[in-house]
Protein backbone atom coordinates (compact mmCIF):
# COMPACT_ATOMS: atom_id res chain seq x y z
CA UNK A 1 0.00 0.00 0.00
CA UNK A 2 1.00 3.26 -0.89
CA UNK A 3 1.83 5.83 2.32
CA UNK A 4 -0.85 8.25 0.75
CA UNK A 5 -3.52 5.61 0.79
CA UNK A 6 -1.85 4.18 3.91
CA UNK A 7 -2.53 8.01 5.50
CA UNK A 8 -6.09 7.57 4.37
CA UNK A 9 -7.06 4.37 5.18
CA UNK A 10 -10.02 5.56 7.79
CA UNK A 11 -10.58 8.79 6.44
CA UNK A 12 -13.80 9.29 4.21
CA UNK A 13 -12.30 10.42 1.07
CA UNK A 14 -14.56 12.17 -1.69
CA UNK A 15 -13.44 13.67 -4.74
CA UNK A 16 -16.72 16.30 -5.26
CA UNK A 17 -15.13 16.98 -9.00
CA UNK A 18 -14.15 14.72 -11.71
CA UNK A 19 -14.80 14.49 -14.96
CA UNK A 20 -15.66 10.94 -17.45
CA UNK A 21 -15.05 10.86 -20.81
CA UNK A 22 -13.04 13.21 -23.48
CA UNK A 23 -12.50 16.50 -24.80
CA UNK A 24 -11.55 17.16 -28.47
CA UNK A 25 -8.99 19.82 -27.86
CA UNK A 26 -7.24 17.32 -25.07
CA UNK A 27 -5.22 14.13 -25.74
CA UNK A 28 -4.42 12.33 -22.39
CA UNK A 29 -3.38 8.70 -23.03
CA UNK A 30 -4.47 8.08 -19.50
CA UNK A 31 -7.38 9.71 -19.16
CA UNK A 32 -9.98 6.99 -19.97
CA UNK A 33 -12.51 6.14 -17.16
CA UNK A 34 -10.86 3.34 -16.08
CA UNK A 35 -7.65 4.58 -15.48
CA UNK A 36 -9.41 7.36 -13.52
CA UNK A 37 -11.41 5.40 -11.40
CA UNK A 38 -8.18 2.59 -10.75
CA UNK A 39 -5.58 5.56 -9.89
CA UNK A 40 -8.29 7.45 -7.36
CA UNK A 41 -8.79 4.19 -5.46
CA UNK A 42 -4.93 3.42 -5.53
CA UNK A 43 -4.62 6.48 -3.54
CA UNK A 44 -7.25 6.11 -0.76
CA UNK A 45 -10.16 8.16 -2.43
CA UNK A 46 -13.45 6.20 -1.25
CA UNK A 47 -16.25 7.99 -3.31
CA UNK A 48 -16.08 10.24 -6.23
CA UNK A 49 -18.68 12.58 -7.72
CA UNK A 50 -18.70 13.15 -11.54
CA UNK A 51 -20.15 14.91 -14.46
CA UNK A 52 -19.44 13.85 -17.94
CA UNK A 53 -17.88 15.90 -20.67
CA UNK A 54 -19.91 14.39 -22.88
CA UNK A 55 -23.09 16.29 -20.83
CA UNK A 56 -20.97 19.71 -21.47
CA UNK A 57 -21.32 19.12 -25.14
CA UNK A 58 -24.13 16.54 -25.84
CA UNK A 59 -27.14 16.52 -23.17
CA UNK A 60 -28.24 12.77 -24.50
CA UNK A 61 -24.96 10.87 -24.90
CA UNK A 62 -23.20 12.95 -22.01
CA UNK A 63 -26.40 11.67 -20.30
CA UNK A 64 -25.89 8.00 -21.31
CA UNK A 65 -22.40 7.74 -20.84
CA UNK A 66 -22.70 9.18 -17.12
CA UNK A 67 -25.46 6.51 -16.57
CA UNK A 68 -23.45 4.03 -17.85
CA UNK A 69 -20.57 4.49 -15.88
CA UNK A 70 -22.65 5.14 -12.56
CA UNK A 71 -23.73 1.43 -13.40
CA UNK A 72 -20.03 0.25 -14.11
CA UNK A 73 -19.01 2.08 -10.71
CA UNK A 74 -21.84 1.82 -8.59
CA UNK A 75 -20.99 1.51 -5.20
CA UNK A 76 -18.25 4.24 -5.91
CA UNK A 77 -19.12 7.25 -8.44
CA UNK A 78 -22.03 9.87 -7.69
CA UNK A 79 -23.10 11.63 -10.58
CA UNK A 80 -24.24 15.26 -11.78
CA UNK A 81 -26.24 16.29 -14.39
CA UNK A 82 -25.26 19.47 -16.82
CA UNK A 83 -27.55 21.99 -17.30
CA UNK A 84 -27.23 23.81 -20.37
CA UNK A 85 -28.49 27.02 -20.94
CA UNK A 86 -28.74 26.84 -24.61
CA UNK A 87 -30.94 24.27 -24.62
CA UNK A 88 -33.32 25.16 -21.63
CA UNK A 89 -36.21 23.29 -22.00
CA UNK A 90 -34.20 20.36 -22.83
CA UNK A 91 -31.91 20.46 -19.62
CA UNK A 92 -34.83 21.46 -17.68
CA UNK A 93 -37.05 18.24 -18.68
CA UNK A 94 -33.77 16.31 -18.21
CA UNK A 95 -33.74 17.11 -14.46
CA UNK A 96 -37.26 16.65 -14.03
CA UNK A 97 -37.05 13.01 -15.38
CA UNK A 98 -33.53 11.70 -14.05
CA UNK A 99 -32.93 13.77 -11.39
CA UNK A 100 -34.51 11.17 -8.87
CA UNK A 101 -32.04 8.45 -10.85
CA UNK A 102 -30.33 6.19 -8.09
CA UNK A 103 -26.82 8.24 -7.97
CA UNK A 104 -27.30 11.09 -9.32
CA UNK A 105 -26.90 14.13 -7.00
CA UNK A 106 -26.72 17.23 -7.80
CA UNK A 107 -26.30 19.56 -11.43
CA UNK A 108 -23.08 21.00 -12.78
CA UNK A 109 -22.97 24.48 -14.60
CA UNK A 110 -20.54 25.99 -16.70
CA UNK A 111 -21.20 29.06 -17.76
CA UNK A 112 -18.07 30.01 -19.89
CA UNK A 113 -18.09 26.89 -21.53
CA UNK A 114 -22.06 27.39 -22.60
CA UNK A 115 -21.09 31.64 -23.03
CA UNK A 116 -23.90 32.35 -20.82
CA UNK A 117 -23.93 34.70 -18.01
CA UNK A 118 -25.59 32.98 -15.24
CA UNK A 119 -27.76 35.96 -14.70
CA UNK A 120 -29.14 35.63 -18.09
CA UNK A 121 -32.97 34.89 -18.58
CA UNK A 122 -32.03 31.07 -19.80
CA UNK A 123 -30.68 30.41 -16.58
CA UNK A 124 -34.02 31.73 -14.77
CA UNK A 125 -36.21 28.92 -14.12
CA UNK A 126 -33.11 26.48 -13.23
CA UNK A 127 -32.51 28.81 -10.18
CA UNK A 128 -35.74 28.36 -9.10
CA UNK A 129 -35.95 24.63 -9.48
CA UNK A 130 -32.59 24.27 -8.03
CA UNK A 131 -33.83 26.14 -4.54
CA UNK A 132 -37.32 24.89 -4.57
CA UNK A 133 -35.82 20.88 -5.01
CA UNK A 134 -32.51 21.83 -3.23
CA UNK A 135 -30.15 20.28 -5.70
CA UNK A 136 -26.94 21.37 -4.76
CA UNK A 137 -25.45 22.89 -7.95
CA UNK A 138 -21.82 23.14 -8.94
CA UNK A 139 -20.41 26.06 -11.15
CA UNK A 140 -17.52 26.59 -13.20
CA UNK A 141 -15.90 29.92 -11.62
CA UNK A 142 -12.74 32.00 -13.12
CA UNK A 143 -11.18 34.85 -12.70
CA UNK A 144 -11.88 37.02 -16.04
CA UNK A 145 -9.23 38.55 -16.27
CA UNK A 146 -7.28 35.91 -18.01
CA UNK A 147 -6.58 35.59 -21.80
CA UNK A 148 -9.26 32.97 -22.62
CA UNK A 149 -12.12 35.72 -22.42
CA UNK A 150 -14.97 33.40 -22.17
CA UNK A 151 -14.12 33.49 -18.28
CA UNK A 152 -16.19 36.51 -18.32
CA UNK A 153 -19.12 34.19 -18.31
CA UNK A 154 -17.87 32.51 -15.12
CA UNK A 155 -16.74 35.72 -12.88
CA UNK A 156 -17.69 34.12 -9.14
CA UNK A 157 -19.02 37.64 -8.45
CA UNK A 158 -21.55 36.75 -11.47
CA UNK A 159 -23.57 34.65 -8.44
CA UNK A 160 -24.06 37.30 -6.51
CA UNK A 161 -27.40 38.48 -7.94
CA UNK A 162 -28.66 34.85 -8.25
CA UNK A 163 -27.48 33.91 -4.63
CA UNK A 164 -29.10 37.39 -3.09
CA UNK A 165 -32.31 36.10 -5.15
CA UNK A 166 -32.33 32.52 -3.70
CA UNK A 167 -31.01 32.51 -0.59
CA UNK A 168 -31.87 28.56 0.26
CA UNK A 169 -29.76 28.02 -3.22
CA UNK A 170 -26.93 25.34 -2.27
CA UNK A 171 -24.24 26.92 -4.68
CA UNK A 172 -20.51 25.49 -4.75
CA UNK A 173 -17.68 27.55 -6.51
CA UNK A 174 -15.36 25.39 -8.35
CA UNK A 175 -11.38 26.28 -8.10
CA UNK A 176 -12.33 29.29 -6.09
CA UNK A 177 -11.73 31.91 -9.15
CA UNK A 178 -9.15 30.11 -10.68
CA UNK A 179 -6.62 32.73 -10.48
CA UNK A 180 -4.97 35.57 -9.06
CA UNK A 181 -6.47 37.51 -6.37
CA UNK A 182 -10.13 36.11 -7.47
CA UNK A 183 -8.78 33.27 -5.41
CA UNK A 184 -8.87 35.19 -2.17
CA UNK A 185 -11.79 37.68 -3.05
CA UNK A 186 -14.02 34.62 -3.13
CA UNK A 187 -13.91 34.15 0.35
CA UNK A 188 -15.88 37.17 1.11
CA UNK A 189 -18.55 35.27 -0.91
CA UNK A 190 -18.55 32.56 1.53
CA UNK A 191 -17.84 34.56 4.46
CA UNK A 192 -21.41 36.47 3.66
CA UNK A 193 -23.42 33.95 1.98
CA UNK A 194 -24.16 30.83 3.98
CA UNK A 195 -25.49 28.19 1.45
CA UNK A 196 -21.96 29.13 -0.81
CA UNK A 197 -19.14 26.47 -0.67
CA UNK A 198 -16.03 26.37 -2.88
CA UNK A 199 -13.62 23.76 -3.89
CA UNK A 200 -10.25 23.92 -5.42
CA UNK A 201 -10.10 21.54 -7.79
CA UNK A 202 -8.25 22.25 -11.20
CA UNK A 203 -4.72 23.78 -11.33
CA UNK A 204 -5.07 25.94 -8.16
CA UNK A 205 -1.95 25.14 -5.95
CA UNK A 206 -1.48 28.87 -4.35
CA UNK A 207 0.79 28.16 -1.33
CA UNK A 208 -0.42 28.96 1.53
CA UNK A 209 -4.13 29.63 -0.02
CA UNK A 210 -5.85 26.56 1.79
CA UNK A 211 -4.83 27.59 5.42
CA UNK A 212 -5.91 31.19 4.59
CA UNK A 213 -9.25 30.38 3.86
CA UNK A 214 -9.26 28.33 6.95
CA UNK A 215 -8.42 31.11 9.01
CA UNK A 216 -11.26 33.63 7.23
CA UNK A 217 -14.23 30.74 7.22
CA UNK A 218 -12.97 27.46 8.98
CA UNK A 219 -13.06 24.72 7.08
CA UNK A 220 -16.86 23.43 6.62
CA UNK A 221 -16.94 24.88 3.53
CA UNK A 222 -14.34 23.60 1.73
CA UNK A 223 -14.87 20.69 -0.64
CA UNK A 224 -12.12 18.31 -2.04
CA UNK A 225 -12.17 17.97 -5.75
CA UNK A 226 -9.49 17.16 -8.33
CA UNK A 227 -10.60 18.01 -11.12
CA UNK A 228 -9.08 14.56 -12.77
CA UNK A 229 -8.30 13.60 -15.76
CA UNK A 230 -7.21 17.42 -16.30
CA UNK A 231 -5.38 17.38 -12.81
CA UNK A 232 -3.95 14.05 -11.21
CA UNK A 233 -5.04 12.97 -7.77
CA UNK A 234 -1.23 12.95 -6.08
CA UNK A 235 -1.03 16.35 -5.96
CA UNK A 236 -4.25 17.23 -4.33
CA UNK A 237 -3.92 14.38 -1.93
CA UNK A 238 -0.14 15.41 -1.23
CA UNK A 239 -0.86 19.24 -0.97
CA UNK A 240 -4.12 18.67 1.73
CA UNK A 241 -1.52 15.90 3.46
CA UNK A 242 1.21 19.02 3.56
CA UNK A 243 -1.17 21.68 4.70
CA UNK A 244 -0.78 23.27 8.44
CA UNK A 245 -4.22 22.53 9.25
CA UNK A 246 -5.31 20.27 11.91
CA UNK A 247 -6.35 16.72 11.29
CA UNK A 248 -10.06 17.45 11.47
CA UNK A 249 -9.76 20.21 9.16
CA UNK A 250 -8.53 18.07 6.68
CA UNK A 251 -10.89 15.44 7.32
CA UNK A 252 -13.71 17.94 6.99
CA UNK A 253 -12.23 18.85 3.33
CA UNK A 254 -11.31 15.83 2.31
CA UNK A 255 -14.75 14.01 2.45
CA UNK A 256 -17.17 15.26 5.26
CA UNK A 257 -18.37 18.42 4.21
CA UNK A 258 -19.44 17.17 1.17
CA UNK A 259 -20.81 13.84 2.71
CA UNK A 260 -22.93 16.35 4.38
CA UNK A 261 -24.43 18.81 1.43
CA UNK A 262 -25.02 16.12 -1.22
CA UNK A 263 -25.78 13.09 1.65
CA UNK A 264 -23.80 10.27 0.58
CA UNK B 1 -2.36 9.20 14.01
CA UNK B 2 -1.66 12.28 12.58
CA UNK B 3 -3.01 13.05 9.10
CA UNK B 4 0.44 14.17 7.81
CA UNK B 5 2.53 12.60 4.72
CA UNK B 6 6.35 11.91 5.22
CA UNK B 7 7.79 12.84 1.60
CA UNK B 8 11.56 11.62 3.03
CA UNK B 9 12.44 8.65 0.74
CA UNK B 10 15.92 7.27 -0.23
CA UNK B 11 15.44 9.09 -4.19
CA UNK B 12 18.00 11.82 -4.11
CA UNK B 13 16.38 14.77 -5.85
CA UNK B 14 18.15 17.95 -7.92
CA UNK B 15 16.09 20.65 -8.38
CA UNK B 16 16.59 22.30 -11.54
CA UNK B 17 13.85 25.57 -10.80
CA UNK B 18 14.11 27.12 -7.69
CA UNK B 19 14.09 30.85 -7.15
CA UNK B 20 15.92 33.13 -4.94
CA UNK B 21 15.77 37.05 -4.09
CA UNK B 22 13.26 39.61 -3.89
CA UNK B 23 10.06 39.17 -5.69
CA UNK B 24 8.53 42.33 -5.98
CA UNK B 25 5.59 41.57 -6.68
CA UNK B 26 4.83 39.44 -3.55
CA UNK B 27 6.20 39.07 -0.62
CA UNK B 28 5.06 35.59 -0.38
CA UNK B 29 7.37 34.53 -3.55
CA UNK B 30 10.12 36.73 -1.83
CA UNK B 31 12.82 34.31 -0.71
CA UNK B 32 15.94 37.03 0.79
CA UNK B 33 19.42 35.64 -0.27
CA UNK B 34 19.99 35.43 3.19
CA UNK B 35 17.65 32.60 4.13
CA UNK B 36 19.02 30.26 1.73
CA UNK B 37 21.13 28.19 3.76
CA UNK B 38 18.29 27.68 6.00
CA UNK B 39 15.80 26.46 2.70
CA UNK B 40 18.24 24.52 1.64
CA UNK B 41 18.89 22.93 4.98
CA UNK B 42 14.79 22.50 5.09
CA UNK B 43 14.40 20.93 1.96
CA UNK B 44 17.07 18.53 2.24
CA UNK B 45 15.99 17.28 5.62
CA UNK B 46 12.23 16.75 4.27
CA UNK B 47 12.54 15.47 1.26
CA UNK B 48 15.89 14.71 0.19
CA UNK B 49 16.80 17.68 -2.05
CA UNK B 50 20.68 17.42 -2.33
CA UNK B 51 21.29 19.45 -5.22
CA UNK B 52 19.67 22.81 -6.66
CA UNK B 53 20.10 25.23 -9.66
CA UNK B 54 19.31 28.54 -8.96
CA UNK B 55 17.57 31.16 -10.82
CA UNK B 56 17.81 34.76 -8.96
CA UNK B 57 14.75 36.97 -8.91
CA UNK B 58 16.92 39.98 -9.47
CA UNK B 59 18.00 38.30 -13.22
CA UNK B 60 14.63 38.29 -14.41
CA UNK B 61 12.63 41.09 -13.08
CA UNK B 62 15.94 43.55 -12.54
CA UNK B 63 18.62 43.15 -14.51
CA UNK B 64 20.25 40.16 -15.84
CA UNK B 65 23.85 40.78 -15.43
CA UNK B 66 22.61 42.05 -11.78
CA UNK B 67 21.04 39.06 -10.88
CA UNK B 68 24.09 36.87 -12.48
CA UNK B 69 26.53 39.01 -10.39
CA UNK B 70 24.28 38.61 -7.03
CA UNK B 71 23.88 34.63 -7.74
CA UNK B 72 27.71 34.85 -8.78
CA UNK B 73 28.16 35.88 -4.98
CA UNK B 74 25.79 33.15 -3.47
CA UNK B 75 27.97 30.59 -5.69
CA UNK B 76 31.41 31.78 -4.04
CA UNK B 77 30.05 30.81 -0.32
CA UNK B 78 30.39 27.59 1.16
CA UNK B 79 26.74 26.99 0.91
CA UNK B 80 27.52 26.14 -2.59
CA UNK B 81 29.59 23.38 -1.46
CA UNK B 82 27.23 21.71 0.82
CA UNK B 83 24.25 21.80 -1.20
CA UNK B 84 25.63 20.99 -4.41
CA UNK B 85 24.76 24.33 -6.07
CA UNK B 86 24.40 25.53 -9.31
CA UNK B 87 23.83 28.78 -11.27
CA UNK B 88 21.05 29.57 -14.01
CA UNK B 89 22.74 32.27 -15.83
CA UNK B 90 19.86 34.39 -17.47
CA UNK B 91 21.00 35.46 -20.92
CA UNK B 92 22.37 39.20 -20.74
CA UNK B 93 21.50 42.23 -23.04
CA UNK B 94 24.88 43.47 -23.41
CA UNK B 95 25.66 40.24 -25.81
CA UNK B 96 23.01 41.19 -28.74
CA UNK B 97 25.11 44.45 -29.49
CA UNK B 98 28.22 42.34 -28.75
CA UNK B 99 27.99 38.93 -29.76
CA UNK B 100 31.72 38.44 -29.87
CA UNK B 101 31.82 38.76 -26.19
CA UNK B 102 29.27 35.77 -24.99
CA UNK B 103 31.85 33.31 -25.48
CA UNK B 104 33.92 34.86 -22.77
CA UNK B 105 31.39 35.51 -20.76
CA UNK B 106 29.94 32.14 -20.70
CA UNK B 107 33.11 30.82 -20.06
CA UNK B 108 33.59 33.32 -17.28
CA UNK B 109 30.18 32.30 -15.83
CA UNK B 110 30.56 28.59 -15.36
CA UNK B 111 33.72 29.64 -13.38
CA UNK B 112 31.56 30.78 -11.16
CA UNK B 113 29.30 27.74 -10.91
CA UNK B 114 26.84 28.47 -13.52
CA UNK B 115 25.74 25.57 -15.42
CA UNK B 116 23.07 26.58 -17.73
CA UNK B 117 21.17 29.52 -19.45
CA UNK B 118 17.92 30.79 -19.15
CA UNK B 119 16.07 32.44 -21.61
CA UNK B 120 13.40 35.21 -21.22
CA UNK B 121 12.90 35.95 -25.20
CA UNK B 122 8.77 37.26 -24.32
CA UNK B 123 9.72 38.92 -21.09
CA UNK B 124 13.25 40.70 -21.89
CA UNK B 125 12.10 41.11 -25.84
CA UNK B 126 14.65 39.36 -27.90
CA UNK B 127 14.90 36.69 -30.26
CA UNK B 128 15.05 32.64 -29.79
CA UNK B 129 14.44 31.39 -33.47
CA UNK B 130 17.40 29.97 -34.92
CA UNK B 131 18.03 33.19 -37.70
CA UNK B 132 18.22 35.91 -34.43
CA UNK B 133 19.81 33.47 -32.23
CA UNK B 134 22.41 31.95 -34.26
CA UNK B 135 25.27 33.05 -32.76
CA UNK B 136 25.16 32.26 -29.24
CA UNK B 137 23.56 29.39 -30.25
CA UNK B 138 26.95 28.30 -32.19
CA UNK B 139 28.85 29.21 -29.06
CA UNK B 140 26.17 26.72 -26.83
CA UNK B 141 26.45 24.12 -29.45
CA UNK B 142 30.13 23.92 -29.06
CA UNK B 143 29.67 23.51 -25.36
CA UNK B 144 27.23 21.42 -25.00
CA UNK B 145 25.75 24.34 -22.98
CA UNK B 146 22.20 23.41 -21.10
CA UNK B 147 19.42 26.06 -22.16
CA UNK B 148 16.03 26.44 -20.13
CA UNK B 149 13.01 28.34 -21.71
CA UNK B 150 9.39 28.49 -20.32
CA UNK B 151 6.35 27.79 -22.40
CA UNK B 152 4.83 31.36 -21.64
CA UNK B 153 8.36 32.78 -23.18
CA UNK B 154 7.50 31.22 -26.46
CA UNK B 155 4.09 32.01 -26.09
CA UNK B 156 5.51 35.31 -27.99
CA UNK B 157 1.78 36.65 -28.34
CA UNK B 158 0.43 35.84 -24.57
CA UNK B 159 -2.35 33.73 -25.88
CA UNK B 160 -1.06 30.67 -25.83
CA UNK B 161 -0.18 30.44 -29.40
CA UNK B 162 3.53 29.11 -28.18
CA UNK B 163 5.65 28.83 -31.03
CA UNK B 164 6.77 25.11 -31.09
CA UNK B 165 8.41 24.65 -34.66
CA UNK B 166 10.93 27.63 -33.47
CA UNK B 167 12.35 25.56 -30.53
CA UNK B 168 12.05 21.95 -32.68
CA UNK B 169 14.03 23.66 -35.48
CA UNK B 170 16.60 25.13 -32.56
CA UNK B 171 17.33 21.84 -30.98
CA UNK B 172 17.42 20.18 -34.57
CA UNK B 173 20.44 22.63 -35.99
CA UNK B 174 22.20 22.50 -32.57
CA UNK B 175 21.87 18.98 -30.86
CA UNK B 176 24.29 19.47 -29.09
CA UNK B 177 22.70 21.90 -26.75
CA UNK B 178 20.04 20.27 -24.18
CA UNK B 179 16.99 22.06 -24.15
CA UNK B 180 15.02 22.44 -21.16
CA UNK B 181 11.28 23.07 -21.92
CA UNK B 182 10.15 24.62 -18.31
CA UNK B 183 6.27 24.68 -18.03
CA UNK B 184 6.48 28.02 -16.64
CA UNK B 185 2.42 28.62 -15.78
CA UNK B 186 1.29 26.98 -18.59
CA UNK B 187 -1.37 24.01 -18.37
CA UNK B 188 1.07 21.73 -20.18
CA UNK B 189 -1.70 19.09 -20.66
CA UNK B 190 -3.73 21.07 -23.08
CA UNK B 191 -0.44 20.57 -25.74
CA UNK B 192 -0.05 16.97 -24.70
CA UNK B 193 0.27 16.29 -28.66
CA UNK B 194 2.75 19.13 -28.79
CA UNK B 195 5.26 18.15 -26.12
CA UNK B 196 4.76 13.74 -27.61
CA UNK B 197 5.79 16.01 -31.01
CA UNK B 198 8.94 17.38 -29.26
CA UNK B 199 9.99 14.51 -27.39
CA UNK B 200 9.70 12.48 -30.97
CA UNK B 201 11.60 14.34 -33.12
CA UNK B 202 14.33 16.09 -31.95
CA UNK B 203 16.92 13.96 -29.32
CA UNK B 204 18.03 16.98 -27.11
CA UNK B 205 15.15 18.20 -25.44
CA UNK B 206 14.13 17.65 -22.41
CA UNK B 207 10.79 18.77 -19.76
CA UNK B 208 10.56 19.57 -16.71
CA UNK B 209 8.08 18.04 -14.46
CA UNK B 210 6.21 20.99 -12.07
CA UNK B 211 3.74 21.73 -14.46
CA UNK B 212 2.94 18.19 -15.61
CA UNK B 213 -0.19 17.81 -13.99
CA UNK B 214 -2.61 15.67 -16.22
CA UNK B 215 -3.49 11.97 -14.47
CA UNK B 216 -0.71 10.02 -15.66
CA UNK B 217 1.22 12.49 -17.13
CA UNK B 218 4.43 12.32 -16.44
CA UNK B 219 4.08 8.33 -17.09
CA UNK B 220 3.10 8.79 -20.76
CA UNK B 221 5.62 11.25 -21.67
CA UNK B 222 8.29 8.99 -19.76
CA UNK B 223 6.83 5.68 -21.98
CA UNK B 224 6.41 8.29 -25.08
CA UNK B 225 9.92 10.10 -24.94
CA UNK B 226 12.07 7.92 -22.70
CA UNK B 227 12.28 8.76 -18.63
CA UNK B 228 16.14 10.25 -19.66
CA UNK B 229 14.24 13.12 -21.34
CA UNK B 230 12.25 14.40 -17.79
CA UNK B 231 13.73 16.20 -15.20
CA UNK B 232 12.38 16.93 -11.87
CA UNK B 233 11.47 20.72 -10.58
CA UNK B 234 9.33 22.30 -7.70
CA UNK B 235 9.33 25.65 -9.00
CA UNK B 236 9.80 27.37 -5.59
CA UNK B 237 8.58 29.00 -4.43
CA UNK B 238 5.30 29.37 -6.75
CA UNK B 239 4.69 26.12 -6.29
CA UNK B 240 5.26 24.32 -2.53
CA UNK B 241 7.80 21.86 -3.21
CA UNK B 242 5.57 19.22 -1.57
CA UNK B 243 3.64 18.63 -4.89
CA UNK B 244 6.45 17.48 -7.04
CA UNK B 245 8.22 15.55 -5.20
CA UNK B 246 5.03 13.53 -3.68
CA UNK B 247 3.72 13.30 -7.02
CA UNK B 248 7.34 11.46 -8.67
CA UNK B 249 7.36 9.03 -5.20
CA UNK B 250 4.18 7.94 -5.90
CA UNK B 251 4.04 7.93 -9.50
CA UNK B 252 4.13 4.10 -11.24
CA UNK B 253 7.40 4.27 -12.97
CA UNK B 254 10.34 1.78 -11.77
CA UNK B 255 12.40 3.34 -9.58
CA UNK B 256 15.21 3.38 -11.60
CA UNK B 257 13.76 6.00 -14.17
CA UNK B 258 12.39 7.84 -10.80
CA UNK B 259 16.17 8.18 -9.97
CA UNK B 260 16.49 9.35 -13.62
CA UNK B 261 13.83 12.55 -13.51
CA UNK B 262 15.07 12.68 -10.05
CA UNK B 263 18.44 13.38 -10.45
CA UNK B 264 20.43 11.12 -12.67
CA UNK B 265 19.37 13.00 -15.96
CA UNK B 266 20.67 16.40 -14.81
CA UNK B 267 23.67 15.56 -13.78
CA UNK B 268 24.42 13.51 -17.35
CA UNK B 269 23.90 17.19 -18.77
CA UNK B 270 26.25 18.52 -16.39
CA UNK B 271 28.74 16.20 -17.02
CA UNK B 272 28.77 16.76 -21.05
CA UNK B 273 29.23 19.98 -20.57
CA UNK B 274 32.73 20.65 -22.81
CA UNK B 275 34.09 23.23 -20.98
Amino acid sequence: MNEIKRQLNNVKVIDSHLHLGYLSSLSMPGGDDSNIISILKEFGVKKAIVSHHGSLSTIKYGNEKLFEALTLYQDFLYGLLVFNPNFEDESLNMIDEFYTRENIIGIKIHPSWHVCYPADKKYKRFWAIAEERQIPVLTHTWNPNVANKAQKFSDPFNFEEIIKRHPELKLILAHAGGRGEYLYKVIDLLEKYPNVYVDFAGDIFEPGLIEAYIERIGSKKIFFGTDMPWIDVRYYLVNILSAEITDRDKENILGLNAAGLYGI
Amino acid sequence: MSLKIDLKTDIEFYDINFWIGENHLSKKFTMPDAHLTKILEERKDKFNITGTLITHYNSYFYYPRTGNDILSGLLSESVAEDFDLAGMMVMEQEYFCEPEGFKKGLLSRYDQGFKAIRLFPRSHKYPFEVSGFRRFYEILDHYSFPVMISLDEIDITGNKNIEWERILEAANKYNNIPIIIDGGASKELMFNNFLFSLLKNSQNIYLNTHNLLAIDQIEDLARIGGADRLLFDSNFPYYETHLSIGRLTNSSLAKEDKGKIANLNIQNIFKGIKI
